[in-house]
């Protein structure tokens, strides 16, 4: 059983972080922005 | 007894519950792709020739399908158990996928809107219900987790949907990648296009006359999600009768909203607590849209950043949109349904009046961190809402009541923006300058955050007229 929910926890988890990695790429330009005007201050 | 009945998804001893939630957030994460829709709308647009707003009407249609299934379905989801409807589900969205495509490639708008929007549509509503009758009995202890992990895995879909569509689209369109391109590509980039490498001969060859690349992105799509969806379908188990956690014991004295007792569909919709729920879902989609829905423009507008800065804003909504599903609707088993959507409309009236404040004094941190936690709450709205109507119908037919009430969902999601986009272009019509405009769209929101609390503030036990004779319900 525990070998089961290994695979069906990871089957799930694996598309679901890439998912999230690809949100927070696309959201580093707002964290960059707030660096880049801060430095202008 | 067939592979796909009710009784054959028994769960035999030795079986662990936690099991199932991979098995709701497998179905939930592939339906999601509806909230990515939209990077199909530009390269369809142009691949048809016809406006971006026609291609939209896909995703509007599956929105309305997915909550006119789902109310209409609902008693069927039950009755047939979560296997069979995940796979009637994953025949619906996967065959809307391929019908989808069949309509790019015969350059048909009509087919597009039928497949994925209608056909489609109707998988949504199915894969939306399936597993929430089956979680809650498998998590009588905790509800509210339970059905917010599948319904994050929702919030997910959309993370995934988008990025793979755009990655997949890239692959097979007319230019397809470049050399320097995918030397210069990450990790995953290279993986994907090696796993997809082998099939975009055959399948460019099966989509001569296009260039979008959006045909073999439908099949693509298609195939995988089968098999997530169909993996799900295959490890969901429903407990024996009468199941309960081991060491767990129902309280003697539960809360005043917690009932012991069981409603049925058809006796639940008609009560007034079915519609107070109603208007409290509806209310806090519609508001949640408000910010969701314009999220990268007005960070432009009011901030004056880039677009690359208001994209992030976007991506990093989206973020939250999906955790606060699993953060918010866990916290409800502490504090109880009632008191956590009160924190949802007071705490999300009290951060949209914040807004036009950080506009006027240019706090950009402020904004965001008041957005996201806006949003967050927006995302626990919805997943949230099933262990507060197993809260008062009880758990034997809550997936069906659900079904009804999502309905509630559809009308916001086709109203909310016509509504909120309506009052900001007549404000910026009128002379409002952009920045400004959008204190008018808070304020609505405003308006709406407290007639969903005063709906949610009159929600009182159902009466026990309304309850199912004990052995009925079993």
């Amino acid at each position: 059983m525990k070998f089961k929910l290994i695979i069906a926890w990871l089957w799930i988890a694996i598309p679901l972080a890439w998912g999230v990695c690809q949100s927070v790429k696309k959201s580093l330009p707002l964290f960059r922005g707030a660096v880049i005007s801060k430095e202008k201050k | 007894m067939s592979f796909l009945s009710r009784e054959a998804t028994i769960a035999q001893p030795g079986f662990s519950r936690w099991l199932v939630p991979p098995a709701a957030v497998a179905v939930h994460m592939c339906i999601g792709q509806v909230y990515g829709f939209s990077v199909f709308n530009k390269p369809l647009g142009a691949e048809l020739g016809v406006p971006v707003s026609s291609i939209n009407m896909a995703y509007q249609i599956a929105l309305i399908m997915l909550g006119l299934s789902a109310a209409v379905l609902g008693k069927w989801v039950e009755r047939s158990g979560p296997r069979k409807a995940m796979v009637a589900s994953c025949a619906c969205f996967c065959g809307g996928l391929v019908l989808a495509a069949l309509g790019v490639k015969l350059k048909m708008l009509w087919l597009i809107l039928f497949g994925y929007g209608f056909v489609g549509g109707i998988g949504m509503g199915l894969g939306y219900i399936s597993p929430v009758s089956t979680l809650v009995k498998w998590f009588p202890d905790r509800p509210g987790m339970a059905t917010g992990m599948a319904i994050m895995g929702f919030g997910g879909g959309a993370l995934i949907g988008s990025p793979l569509g755009q990655e997949l689209m890239k692959s097979f369109s007319a230019g397809g990648y470049s050399a320097l391109e995918i030397s210069e590509a990450t990790i995953d980039q290279k993986l994907l296009f090696l796993v997809i490498r082998p099939f975009v001969a055959p399948l460019n060859a099966l989509a001569q006359g296009t260039i979008s690349g959006a045909m073999q992105t439908l099949i693509v799509m298609a195939t995988l999600y089968s098999g997530f969806m169909l993996f799900g379908a295959f490890i969901v188990r429903v407990p024996t009768a009468g199941w309960k956690p081991a060491g767990w014991k129902p309280k003697e004295h539960e809360k005043r909203l917690v009932t012991t007792a069981n409603v049925s569909v058809d006796v639940a919709w008609r009560t007034p607590q079915f519609w107070l729920l109603w208007v409290v879902l509806c209310m806090n989609v519609s508001a949640g849209i408000g910010v969701l829905g314009r999220a990268a423009d007005m960070c432009q507008d009011m901030f004056g950043v880039s677009a690359a800065i208001g994209a992030g804003f976007a991506g990093l909504l989206s973020l939250f949109n999906m955790g606060g599903r699993f953060v918010w609707s866990s916290i409800s088993d502490h504090t109880g349904r009632k008191a956590i959507y009160c924190v949802y409309f007071i705490l999300g009236a009290a951060l949209y009046a914040l807004l036009p404040w950080t506009e006027l004094t240019q706090n950009k941190p402020l904004f965001v961190a008041a957005t996201a936690i806006i949003i967050s709450m927006y995302g626990a709205g919805f997943a949230t809402i099933p262990a507060y109507l197993r809260d008062l119908f009880g758990a034997h037919q809550v997936g069906a009541i659900h079904g009804r009430l999502i309905t509630a969902w559809s009308v916001a999601a086709v109203i909310g923006p016509g509504l909120i986009n309506g009052q900001y272009d007549r404000r910026v019509a009128n002379g409002v300058p952009k920045a400004e405009a959008y204190n008018g769209t808070f304020y609505l929101m405003i308006s709406l955050l407290v007639i969903g609390l005063i709906a949610n503030l009159l929600v009182r036990p159902v009466h026990a007229r309304h309850h199912l004779r004990s052995d009925l319900a079993a």
